[in-house]
């Protein structure tokens, strides 16, 4: 791969550590008065000088060959990432991450390792992007807005808790909030005038990236060709992904019809009257974790690993590795009925397909009972058990409308889970009428 | 809250963040701007129009006048200036001398002028006035209005005749003083100095209009050339040639123009271009042009002339290098083929046919990356990504093609191929061409379907097998029926490989094994590829998989099938040979079931018959059909075989041969014209006294013989070998019904010889690969592999120990290759068991026919569509890192500066373990890259190491890649050549022929071009093309000189031809001996279109072998001119002409020979097709035999003795009669010392070549008229005769020889008239006889002959009492006159019988063809030329004098009276006549004139 570190390359990896360098200068002008953190500061800035130094001096005097990320390191990750434990690896790392940063808030919050973190990701990426596979992926016009996109939830999110975790010190002392602000503005200028500036800043921006980035013009379309791998557009990535787990009329219509309904539903449902206009985090725990699940691991998430990780004939693909489309991957998907008739009671006749409606029914009953138990019986139960003092305070009609959106949110991972353990394919497995779960 | 002026953010703050947002948008939308402006096409425009303008300039100063011409013309327009003001002067005195002539012309002139006008005016009025009336032209007013009119009329007519008088006057006055004259001189000169300026002039005008005047640079700045700018994309648009996106066609847009600005415009040549860069002021020519124009400019604006700019705006100034960089000067550089592509006038006009259509890439990209272009090699690889951050396009399905492979897109509408070599030999896309042979002679359709046809339409070049059994064995009807479908009609490519149906009786199992494992092994030039020693076969490769030992036990198993088969095959054929009326006793047998038959019927058609008994009769009648049907196909079978050779073994063998009048054989008699042996390469033993000199030939069509010995050695008793070669050379189609091979006419004795010789050489066998004998065990394990595909892995295991039951076989489909393994079983079944396999998993039979194997379909992918094959559906496995391991990879393959040299590094190196590592291009390695995989990359690899892609594969043994390895070229050691280089050349001309072989698969994408784009050659041209092909499948460029070759050249001075000896000058009269057919290309040349290239067309000159070789060899260019080379003085063809003729020896400097591609060391430009074996031969020949072939005088008779030359074969033979010729030869020349093979060609073929020669020479030369396949005869015309002896007997009076001619025959007639009194005589006797013997009823009637016979007699008698001759002379002035002094001349013994048998005699000594046979052989307009200067339709001087000559008085008026021409014409009708005439007494009336001994057959 050494031949693709061509000199223009190399400077803007240069001009990235000097970026990243300048950012850390800064932090460290922002802590003059604290000497030892200023210095930390400084002394990683410095580390991001030498990345620069570096590559501007491998790119001057020895063009094509710069350090590249180390072949143990990238070998280690295909070999962690390969091709079945990949996605698993992913989501469940993704999930335990989600619960780590909730669960350590406080923290990770906390602006040094937040940026001690910050800066360890814009290193790894700086490495990273000498990898050619990677680099190739990254790069990509239309993959540059997500990892744009990452950045920026990233921030956001971090926004979000930081402040949430101070008020939620605040409030439990007693003083009042970060936010906690009676005056009002004028609309001019403070409204109309900050939202002109916007709006040209906005322009600008849009205006240098168009330029910047030319529109990913690729081959013409024909119809003996599909494109491999053939994908979604970035922002419908999460649900593509879902395809991966469930029949089409479920991941392409039932949830996210679920997700729009549920979205419009959030006001009526939501009850808690703390928590308006300011952040916390404590007075809107349910609330904010289960949303922040389903938008950051169920959506954002699945964008990211249906963007970056998903190569040809939609297999997983490490970070550093080439996408070959001749990669094969074992799918011996079975389905719950064969589980059960089949390798349980060992009756192959009533897995055939096609034979009548009662049949069907027999076929598929354990399925049913499953969908059935879950959809039906789950409700009540969680309303005796763990849901009690939600049920009571809602009451029946807000509480069955959470607990199905929280179903349905649900039931992805639960069909991961299966998929992942006992290769289930469908729960219930309707051929005849084009029905699966 | 109250509202406060304070505000939430400090104003002033939010007044700062908003200026420098405002500010931070301005540098955006700068930015976006400078972006647009600058874009690279836009870059690429603005730097063009300086180059264009400083082109321009240069094109001014190129045909403006020096300072020292500019005098010239000075002088040339005071001249012209003087002769105007003399015109005036003598205008004005003259018009004072007439008094007032002049001023009364023109009062009369005036005067009639304005009668005009007032007729006009009145009859516009009466055309009105009729109009508008309903009475027209008979109104009152239109009545009065023509009363006017004819006033006016007559008014004009009077004033006219005075008008012309006076004007008469004056022009007769004028005349008298001389004025006309110097008007007509003052227009002549003013021509003259417009002329000289003319290109000056228009060049002015040209380059002031490609200059930007300051309206263009206002509207290129920027953001205002958002509106209407100068620079502009350019595109052409092609609604025709659409791009296919599967699901709709789009229309193509090539927006190339847009950058590539020059392409059309013919000065801009890349050396012009890059010119640019130098410094002007150190151009001392340019300097002296600039002074010249400046000048003339200067003046002639002084003078006030208009349009002209200022001097300085042609000054000639630097384009710097940083601006005009050598990428530059390729990209504005014109098409290099402007009169191939590009150009309007060309066949392929860039308005019809765009760019992407040929050289594929993104047409409506206007960027660099994004069109798609590729490079050529690594190092400009290299280059185009630091330069332009290149990399390859995985968006665009058809990248641009790299140049190597650029002629590949040719296919796409000249599917035929050789339609692509026009103009006699120039090929036009050699790699194709080269590539297509290669396929062709390779045989890679045998296993790769090349269809040309998809839905009945022509899509590519058909290259596909044909049936078996051949459409030519086939009877009519069937052939007919096999014709008629035209989805499907057969395939014409024989299999290239030799039949093996007779394998046994030609070598052993020995040998066969040998060859399969390592064909080059053994003949190290051989076609046949290798199977064996694989990427995936070796025992590398196979080490440790358990199948070490399959490859061994293969080749046993195939070379013990093909044996083993052959040998039954051969028992056969011996058992039918044996005992030939087998075939009548079973064709009896047929008869009787036959005759059975039909009794049977006509026992059915009883009505009386019952019903029982009809069904018997019909039980009987249906065995009986049955029985027929066997016995037909048993007699089918017989006749076939009994069609075939016997068995070598039926030979009877003569005694030993002489081994070195064999070699002299094999040397003579055309041996060498395909094949070579090593040990001609030395001199051989005299023979006769003769010494046998050696002959380095490097032909390559047939197999190299010099291990022949080695191969042919069947087993069984002594002298076999020499039986099976004796009778392959007296019949090799018998042997193997398609080869190639002709039948050389040899007699027994001599090919007994010929094997002598050839069996004498026993050359050791060094590096004779080790076949193993195959263990059972290893065939069992080769046999399970096949079987378990068919049985159960228990039934398996029966079969191996047992072999299979006969129960089981019946359940096995007929054919069934476990047939051969019925129980009880044996090794050398399952031999055969494994060898059929084996034989049909590799697809041997693709190139041999295989007992066997009938009709099996073609193994391998079919690539009719390969070249726009999708890279990702290609395998390419682990081929990158194969390719890395196992060759040594290089950047370049040709040295950069000679592409006929190998690079410096390209050559084997040993590997760190020891292995040589090949050289690889690194191009091609790259392309296996998994970033920049590609067709190319494949396929290049795929040639090179077929099996590659296995490598690292876990394979079971029957799923291995079975593509053999070929070698494409056969390289020759030249003399003086080290081995390193001659390593590295083999290797780099080994690349060069996969890389030709890949031009042509990357043409075959079978895109449904419209079919008007599509070359569909007819008539003419298609019979050239057809006929090519057939030339080429027979090789008869192996031996004759088919077309001539050409050089392209730019003469530098003319005068270097203007003492050439044989130079006709215009306007000289012309001295030479024979006459001018002025028609005729071999005298008259085409009209040279351009001086910047002039173009010859001969032949390499012949060569004299020289003894005392010390000569310094010339460097000049040398061709022999097969066609009148023409120049003139200038192209407006003012000037002289000069032609020089064909026959003629022509020098160039070699300084002005452009040299192409070519690496011919004789430098055409395109070389001539054929005539190294006529070199070789006569070269031969002169050392042989110095005596008769050596030396300047003499050589000719080598040349004579070599295959003649086919130039011109169609103007000179008559089509029936070659056509015959081809299919069955006989000899013609007695002087060859070979003859022309019986080729095993079709009467299809056969025609085919008739047709090309009649098409090249009717197109070559449409003056002579050329007609095809039928051609007149006008000696055959009944009143030709009569009209020419008309002719010759008014010619003998006018010129007083009729008397004396006539008393010259009285004579004869006296004598003749005894003759013929005695056979009156003779009738009258046996008349008498007959009335004697006739019967009563007869006899009036013979009583009636008898009374004529008496009559005549009588008659005969009285003449010759009177010696009467009168009937004679009158018989002799209408009918006998022409032809017999016309005999008289031809049975001159000076002239045709020096070296002629002609006229029914004996020439002196028989060198030339017997001429009493030509008048089915040759064409009568054509003998004429001939017979006028034979030497202008020969390679070298021709031995045949020219016998009449123009100049001087004509000779032999003893014989005949007239003209040379006369002469010529009468002794070419006599030829023509004389079968006709043949028995007429008058030809006898002479003794022969002018021969001192009487001729051999003289009666």
């Amino acid at each position: 791969m050494h031949d693709t570190m061509t000199p223009g390359f190399q400077f803007g990896l240069a001009v990235w550590y000097l970026i990243c360098a300048g950012l850390n200068f800064g932090v460290a002008q922002f802590h003059a008065h604290d000497r030892k953190l200023r210095n930390v500061w400084v002394g990683v800035g410095f580390l991001f000088v030498l990345h620069a130094m570096i590559y501007l001096v491998t790119g001057s005097f020895a063009p094509q060959s710069g350090p590249v990320i180390p072949e143990p390191l990238v070998n280690f990750t295909n070999s962690v990432m390969d091709h079945f434990w990949g996605p698993i690896i992913y989501f469940v790392g993704s999930c335990l991450a989600f619960a780590t940063v909730l669960y350590w808030r406080k923290q990770i919050t906390e602006p040094t390792v937040s940026l001690a973190l910050m800066n360890a990701a814009l290193l790894i990426f700086g490495w990273a992007m000498t990898n050619e596979d990677f680099r190739s992926i990254i790069t990509k016009e239309d993959n540059v807005p997500i990892v744009m996109l990452i950045f920026s939830v990233v921030f956001f999110t971090w926004v979000g808790l930081r402040r949430a975790v101070v008020n939620d010190g605040l409030i439990a002392q007693n003083k009042p909030v970060m936010e906690k602000d009676d005056e009002k503005v004028l609309v001019w200028p403070d409204l109309v005038y900050t939202e002109l500036i916007c709006m040209v800043v906005a322009t600008a921006l849009l205006v240098i990236w168009s330029v910047a980035l030319k529109a990913p013009l690729e081959q013409p379309a024909t119809s003996a060709k599909a494109p491999n791998p053939s994908k979604a557009p970035w922002y419908f990535l999460g649900l593509q992904e879902m395809l991966v787990y469930f029949d089409p009329w479920m991941a392409g219509v039932v949830l996210p019809t679920m997700i729009i309904v549920g979205l419009i539903a959030i006001p009526y449902i939501d009850f808690n009257q703390k928590g308006n206009g300011y952040f916390t985090f404590k007075e809107r725990a349910f609330a904010i974790t289960s949303f922040l699940f389903g938008f950051l691991v169920l959506w954002v998430v699945l964008i990211v690993l249906g963007t970056f990780l998903r190569g040809p004939n939609w297999n997983f693909f490490g970070p550093f590795e080439y996408w070959d489309p001749h990669k094969v991957v074992p799918l011996n998907n079975v389905n719950l009925s064969d589980l059960f008739w089949l390798q349980m009671v060992g009756d192959p006749t009533k897995t055939e397909t096609g034979k009548g409606l009662l049949h069907i029914v027999i076929r598929e009953l354990p399925g049913l009972v499953f969908v059935g138990l879950y959809m039906l019986a789950l409700p009540p139960i969680c309303a005796k058990t763990i849901f009690r003092r939600y049920y009571m305070k809602m009451g029946f009609a807000r509480y069955f409308m959470l607990i199905t959106l929280i179903q349905f949110m649900a039931s992805l991972p639960i069909k991961m889970v299966l998929r992942w353990t006992i290769n289930l394919k469908y729960i219930v497995y309707i051929p005849e009428y084009f029905l699966n779960i | 809250m109250a509202a406060t002026d304070t505000t939430y953010r400090n104003t002033k703050m939010l007044h700062v963040v908003f200026a420098v947002t405002s500010i931070f948008m301005l540098v955006t939308l700068i930015g976006m701007f400078a972006e647009d402006f600058y874009r690279g096409w836009k870059v690429e425009q603005r730097i063009f129009r300086d180059v264009e303008e400083e082109m321009g300039k240069r094109q001014v100063l190129a045909s403006s006048p020096t300072d020292k011409s500019v005098d010239e013309l000075a002088a040339i327009e005071k001249n012209l200036q003087s002769k105007k003001d003399d015109l005036a002067a003598a205008k004005t005195a003259f018009e004072k001398g007439l008094g007032d002539l002049p001023s009364r012309k023109l009062k009369k002139e005036l005067e009639f002028a304005g009668v005009k006008a007032e007729y006009d005016s009145v009859m516009s009025f009466i055309n009105k006035a009729s109009e508008s009336r309903e009475d027209g032209l008979n109104s009152e007013k239109v009545r009065k209005l023509r009363k006017q009119l004819d006033e006016k009329a007559a008014k004009m007519a009077e004033l006219k005749e005075e008008v012309e008088k006076n004007q008469t006057d004056y022009d007769s006055q004028a005349r008298e003083k001389g004025i006309p004259a110097m008007e007509a001189e003052v227009k002549k000169l003013d021509k003259q100095y417009k002329e000289t300026l003319a290109d000056f002039d228009r060049f002015v005008k040209l380059a002031t209009q490609k200059r930007w005047s300051w309206m263009d640079s206002f509207r290129d700045l920027p953001i205002i050339e958002g509106f209407s700018p100068p620079t502009k994309i350019q595109q052409y648009t092609l609604n025709d040639l659409p791009i296919d996106y599967s699901f709709k066609f789009v229309t193509r847009y090539d927006r190339c123009a847009t950058c590539h600005l020059g392409l059309e415009k013919p000065n801009f040549d890349k050396a012009a271009l890059a010119s640019l860069t130098d410094d002007p002021g150190l151009n001392k020519e340019l300097s002296i042009r600039y002074a010249g124009a400046e000048g003339l400019l200067k003046k002639r604006r002084a003078e006030g002339e208009r349009g002209l700019p200022k001097p300085e705006a042609i000054r000639p100034k630097m384009i710097d290098k940083s601006r005009l960089t050598d990428a530059r000067v390729s990209e504005f550089a014109a098409h290099p083929r402007l009169d191939l592509f590009v150009d309007a006038n060309s066949p392929h006009g860039a308005e019809k046919f765009g760019c992407t259509i040929c050289h594929s890439g993104q047409g409506s990209a206007t960027a660099f990356f994004d069109a798609s272009h590729t490079p050529d090699n690594a190092v400009i690889q290299e280059h185009w990504k630091k330069e332009y951050g290149w990399k390859a396009n995985h968006y665009w399905d058809m990248p641009m093609l790299p140049s190597r492979f650029v002629e590949s897109t040719c296919v796409k509408c000249h599917h035929d191929v050789t339609d692509v070599i026009r103009d006699g030999n120039r090929i036009e896309a050699p790699k194709l061409v080269k590539g297509y042979n290669l396929v062709r002679e390779l045989g890679c359709f045998g296993c790769h379907e090349i269809a040309g046809l998809k839905f009945g339409q022509r899509i590519g070049p058909d290259l596909r097998l044909e049936d078996d059994p051949p459409l030519d064995s086939l009877s009519n009807v069937e052939r007919a029926k096999r014709l008629s479908d035209p989805l499907n009609p057969p395939g014409a490519q024989r299999k290239v490989g030799p039949a093996l149906s007779r394998l046994a009786e030609k070598t052993n199992e020995d040998w066969v094994k040998a060859w399969l494992k390592s064909p080059r092994g053994f003949r190290p030039e051989t076609r046949m590829p290798h199977f064996y020693l694989q990427a995936n076969n070796n025992p590398e490769a196979l080490y440790g998989t358990g199948q070490e030992k399959f490859p061994d036990a293969e080749i046993n198993s195939v070379a013990y099938y093909l044996l083993s088969k052959s040998k039954q095959h051969l028992n056969e054929l011996e058992q039918n040979h044996k005992d030939p009326k087998q075939l009548q006793a079973d064709q009896v047998v047929v008869a009787t079931i036959i005759q059975k038959i039909k009794d049977a019927e006509k026992q059915l058609t009883d009505p009386k018959l019952k019903d029982a008994e009809k069904a018997t009769v019909q039980g009987q009648l249906k065995q009986l059909q049955t029985d027929q049907a066997v016995a037909q196909a048993k007699v089918k079978r017989r006749q076939e075989f009994l069609a075939l050779a016997p068995p070598v073994s039926q030979f009877k063998l003569p005694a030993a041969g002489d081994a070195n009048r064999g070699r002299m054989f094999f040397q003579e008699k055309g041996c060498m014209a395909c094949h070579s042996h090593a040990a001609t390469e030395k001199n051989g033993e005299p023979v006769d006294g003769k010494k046998v000199p050696a002959m380095l030939g490097d032909a390559s069509f047939g197999p190299d013989l010099s291990r022949i010995a080695l191969k042919i050695a069947p087993l069984g008793e002594a002298g076999s070998d020499r039986k099976w070669l004796i009778s392959w050379l007296l019949n090799p189609s018998a042997h193997s019904p398609r080869t190639l091979m002709p039948s050389v006419q040899l007699t027994t004795e001599d090919a007994n010889d010929i094997v002598a010789w050839l069996l004498s050489h026993k050359p050791e066998w060094k590096d004779k690969v080790v076949v193993e004998p195959a263990e059972k065990q290893t065939l069992q394990d080769l046999a399970k592999i096949y079987l378990e595909k068919v049985f159960t892995k228990s039934e398996t295991r029966t079969v191996l120990e047992n072999g299979i039951t006969e129960d089981r076989l019946k359940s096995l489909a007929l054919g069934a290759d476990e047939l051969e393994l019925a129980a009880p079983l044996d090794e050398n079944k399952l031999k055969l068991y494994v060898g059929k396999k084996a034989i049909g998993n590799m697809g041997c039979y693709a190139c041999h026919s295989i007992p066997g194997f009938q009709n099996p379909k073609p193994i391998g992918t079919a690539l009719n569509e390969w070249g726009k094959k999708d890279p990702d559906r290609l395998a390419f496995e682990d081929s990158e890192k194969y390719v890395k391991h196992h060759f040594n990879v290089v950047p370049l393959r040709d040295d950069p500066k000679d592409k006929n040299k190998p690079a410096k590094d390209w050559h084997s190196v040993a590997s760190p373990d020891g292995k040589v590592l090949k050289p690889y291009e690194e191009y091609f390695a790259d392309m296996l890259n998994h970033h920049h995989r590609s067709r190319e990359g494949f396929l290049h690899l795929k040639l090179r190491e077929p099996r590659s892609y296995d490598y690292n594969r876990i394979k079971s043994w029957d799923d291995r890649l079975r593509m053999p390895q070929f070698r494409f070229a056969r390289p020759k050691k030249l003399a003086g050549e080290s081995d390193e280089a001659f390593a590295a050349r083999a290797l780099q001309e080994e690349a060069e022929a996969n890389e030709a072989v890949m031009t042509f698969i990357l043409g075959l994408v079978a895109e449904p071009v419209p079919q008007k784009f599509v070359n569909s050659p007819t008539g003419d041209r298609l019979a050239e093309v057809k006929g090519r092909q057939v030339l080429d499948k027979f090789n008869c460029a192996g031996c004759h000189i088919v077309r001539p070759g050409s050089i392209d050249f730019k003469p530098v001075e003319m005068k270097r031809f203007e003492g050439h000896p044989n130079v006709r000058k215009e306007e000289l009269p012309y001295t030479g001996d024979d006459y001018v057919y002025s028609e005729h290309i071999a005298w008259a040349g085409r009209d040279p279109t351009s001086y910047e290239k002039l173009t010859v067309r001969g032949v390499t000159p012949p060569v004299e072998v020289k003894f005392d070789d010390d000569e310094e060899p010339s460097k000049d260019v040398k061709v022999w001119l097969m066609q009148d080379f023409r120049y003139r003085k200038d192209l407006q063809k003012n000037g002289w002409l000069r032609d020089i003729p064909a026959g003629s020896t022509l020098f160039l400097s070699p300084d002005w020979v452009a040299v192409g591609e070519t690496s011919d060391a004789s430098k055409f430009t395109a070389p001539q097709l054929g005539g190294k074996f006529t070199d070789l031969l006569s070269q031969y020949l002169q050392k042989k035999d110095r005596e008769n072939f050596g030396g300047q005088a003499k050589m000719s008779n080598a040349y004579a003795a070599a295959p003649p030359l086919l130039i011109g074969q169609g103007e000179k033979v008559q089509p029936d009669w070659l056509y015959k010729f081809l299919l069955n030869p006989h000899p013609i020349r007695p002087l060859t010392v070979l003859r022309m093979p019986k080729f095993n060609m079709s009467p299809d073929e056969a025609q085919a070549l008739v047709n090309y020669f009649a098409a090249v020479d009717k197109t070559q030369n449409p003056g002579i008229g050329l007609t095809y396949p039928y051609v007149l005869m006008p000696q055959r015309n009944e009143g030709f005769l009569r009209q020419k002896t008309d002719e010759y007997v008014a010619r003998l009076k006018a010129l007083n020889q009729f008397d004396a001619r006539k008393k010259d025959l009285q004579g004869f007639w006296e004598k003749q008239l005894i003759v013929d009194k005695a056979d009156a005589d003779r009738k009258l006797a046996e008349a008498e006889d007959r009335l004697n013997m006739a019967v009563a009823a007869a006899k009036p009637d013979a009583t009636k002959q008898r009374d004529d016979a008496k009559k005549v007699a009588d008659e005969w008698k009285e003449r010759l009492a009177k010696k009467d001759v009168s009937a004679y002379v009158k018989q002799w002035e209408e009918r006998e006159a022409y032809v017999a002094d016309a005999g008289r001349m031809v049975g001159h013994g000076n002239i045709c019988l020096t070296c002629h048998h002609a006229a029914g005699l004996d020439g002196k000594e028989n060198k030339g063809p017997n001429l009493d046979n030509v008048a089915d052989r040759l064409r009568h307009d054509w003998m004429q030329r001939w017979v006028t200067n034979p030497s202008r339709f020969q390679h070298y001087s021709s031995v045949m004098p020219i016998n009449f000559k123009a100049s001087g008085a004509p000779e032999n008026q003893d014989a005949f009276v007239g003209s040379s021409m006369d002469q010529i014409q009468a002794a070419r009708d006599f030829l023509l006549l004389y079968p006709q005439i043949r028995d007429w007494p008058i030809l006898r009336a002479r003794p022969i004139l002018g021969l001192t001994t009487p001729p051999m057959g003289a009666k």
